[in-house]
């Protein structure tokens, strides 16, 4: 019984990505904010990031900093930025392929083979997870490429977190995903909200500017939602690195006072560091806020399943009996 | 014959409208059973109820034996359907869409190769099956749909009104198929439809209007209980007029011929042989299930209510 339903699980889960990559529309139009990033960041948001970067400084008085600090950092926001967005808004795409299989009788063709329901839909999130985590790992590998174009400065912990950090992002936003789609039931409507999510997920991220960069009211209200400690993570070790190396430039032109308040303050300001209602927010504590909100979506999407397909049914066999 | 599906006292609502009202049949190992109905009569209702879609609210359901209440997984692998709208994934190609299908059945690795081999050739799919299903026509798919159904090789194939909105030629070619799987290896088929000539094609055939069933019985028995032969006498001459007036037969001019309905087949025979020179043209229709279903159900199967004369 094992064996069938491991076997049963494995096709469903093969089935699910490859229709996930072959329907290229959907698949193409959630990677509308990673593209438009990149875009921009071609056009003129490297000079946005350089001049943030310089005019923080300014206060310290460091009127300049080598090229390569500069390219290191602004390299390691951007990545950092599309990693954010890639993670959440592909899972929307993943996930339509739940409702395109209630609308086309998908669901009821493989319902009627003899196969667990509850292999059926853990094979629909599981298919979604693996499939943005492989293009989250194209990402993240294209990314690495070009850091290393621009000179690495990346540690191996920092490669290994940043691989976590997008297990634990993508793990949030299938799940995320998984629970809003559950209640849609028309093409309309999953298509609305995978394009509301991929336009304005970026800007709730921070992947456009920085969160501190809002106001107070709102960042704290943007503070309040879980992926932006996961967009934190990728900010952390993509940019720790090239700030670390920052931070001995300005010891050596200025003090190591003036280089630790100047790298502090970058961090604020770039939502490296977070301080949410007056706490400072560390990436062990952001961590675990991530992945504590990564349990409680997981309960709650089981007992989502367990009250829309199950329950039901156990109250109509008691009834019967 | 043993029975493969048994239906006891059936029931179905959907709030205030019962969908299927204590209905009770029986199909046979082997047999093409015909379920007809129009569309909202309770068909497709009852079919979901025998694959487990559904939960019924009273009544019993037996496919092989088994109940669908306790041995619902087992009933599954021995039933194949084609749905009305065909539920192929539209991004996969043929192959995959019948691959991962019969995967569910246990059909992996050389099992698979095996039975598509089979099945490639009996439904010529062999030039279709790298192309993605929306790349092929309506025909096409249906022979794929077909494929998958037949794929675990169950021993009831239940058929959805599969025909419906393709082509006559399509139509041939899909009923050729499934009547040569249903000789080979001893097929139940159970058929929903509204098409009359294919539910006169059936062994069994079950009306069924509002949720009850209304008549049964074979095709035969069903165009002698509810229908009558008619008899045509084309370019009818003065001593056909003479005869029918003679002997008080009621008859009916249409289009310069005579409609003649008959009771008895063994009368009509006695007549032409005792009068050959009323009959120089003449033809004996026997009667048809659309006669049937209207004397029935008071309704035509194209939709509209028609009272019954």
């Amino acid at each position: 019984m094992l064996k069938k339903n491991l076997i049963d699980f494995t096709y469903l889960v093969r089935r699910n990505m490859k229709i996930f990559y072959l329907d290229k529309v959907s698949f193409l139009s959630s990677l509308i904010t990673p593209f438009i990033l990149v875009f921009l960041y071609i056009t003129f948001l490297k000079n946005v990031y350089d001049k943030s970067l310089l005019s923080v400084l300014a206060e310290f008085n460091i009127l300049s900093i080598p090229d390569n600090l500069k390219n290191w950092f602004s390299a390691g926001w951007l990545i950092s930025s599309i990693m954010a967005t890639t993670c959440v808004t592909l899972t929307f795409c993943g996930n339509t392929i739940v409702v395109s299989d209630k609308l086309s009788g998908a669901n009821k063709d493989i319902e009627a083979a003899p196969v667990s329901r509850m292999t059926i839909y853990l094979s629909y999130f599981v298919a979604n997870f693996l499939s943005t985590f492989f293009v989250a790992l194209i990402a993240l590998g294209l990314g690495f490429i070009y850091i290393g174009i621009v000179g690495w400065y990346l540690s191996f912990i920092d490669v290994v977190m940043l691989t976590v950090s997008t297990v634990l992002l993508t793990l949030f936003g299938s799940l995320f995903a998984s629970i809003i789609m559950s209640f849609f039931k028309s093409q309309g409507a999953i298509t609305a909200s995978s394009i509301i999510v991929s336009a304005l997920y970026g800007f709730v991220c921070g992947a456009y500017m920085p969160i501190s960069s809002f106001s107070p009211t709102v960042s704290n209200i943007i503070y309040c939602l879980p992926g932006t400690y996961g967009t934190m993570g990728f900010r952390h070790f993509f940019c720790h690195g090239a700030l670390d190396e920052l931070e001995k430039y300005i010891v050596g032109v200025a003090d190591s006072q003036t280089a630790s308040l100047a790298v502090s303050s970058i961090k604020k300001g770039f939502d490296i560091e977070i301080t949410a209602f007056g706490n400072t927010i560390d990436i062990s504590q952001a961590i675990l806020i991530l992945s504590s909100t990564i349990i409680v979506l997981l309960i709650s999407y089981s007992l989502i399943i367990y009250f829309k397909n199950f329950k039901k049914k156990t109250v109509a066999d008691k009834l019967k009996r | 014959m043993n029975d493969i599906i048994q239906v006891n006292h059936l029931k179905k609502s959907f709030k205030e409208i019962k969908a299927v009202d204590d209905i009770s049949f029986i199909v046979h190992e082997g047999e093409f059973f015909s379920f007809l109905g129009l569309n909202g009569a309770g068909k497709s209702t009852t079919i979901n109820i025998i694959t487990g879609a559904l939960e019924k609210d009273s009544g019993e359901v037996l496919v092989n034996g088994l109940n669908v209440d306790s041995s619902l997984s087992v009933i599954r692998g021995e039933i194949g359907i084609v749905y009305q709208n065909s539920s192929l994934d539209k991004f996969l190609t043929v192959y995959d869409n019948l691959c991962f299908k019969a995967a569910l059945y246990g059909y992996t690795g050389d099992k698979f190769k095996k039975r598509l081999s089979e099945l490639e050739k009996q439904l010529s799919l062999t030039s279709i099956l790298k192309r993605p299903l929306g790349k092929l026509s309506g025909g096409q798919k249906r022979r794929v749909d077909i494929a998958r159904a037949l794929f675990h090789e169950p021993k009831l194939l239940i058929l959805d009104e599969p025909t419906t909105g393709l082509d006559p030629q399509t139509r041939k070619t899909v009923w050729e198929v499934i009547k040569e799987e249903q000789r080979k290896n001893n097929l139940t088929v159970f058929l929903t439809t509204h098409y009359m000539e294919e539910a006169g094609e059936a062994h069994y055939v079950v009306i069924i209007d509002k949720g009850k069933i209304v008549a049964k019985g074979t095709p035969i028995d069903l165009k002698n209980r509810y229908s009558h032969d008619t008899l045509y006498i084309h370019h009818p001459k003065k001593e056909s007029f003479k005869l029918l007036n003679d002997k008080g037969i009621a008859y009916q001019e249409k289009d310069g011929s005579l409609l003649v309905p008959i009771e008895s087949t063994s009368k009509v025979r006695d007549l032409i042989v005792r009068e050959p020179a009323a009959f120089d043209d003449f033809e004996l229709v026997k009667g048809r299930m659309d006669d049937v279903f209207l004397n029935v159900t008071g309704k035509t199967l194209i939709g509209e209510e028609k009272e019954n004369a």
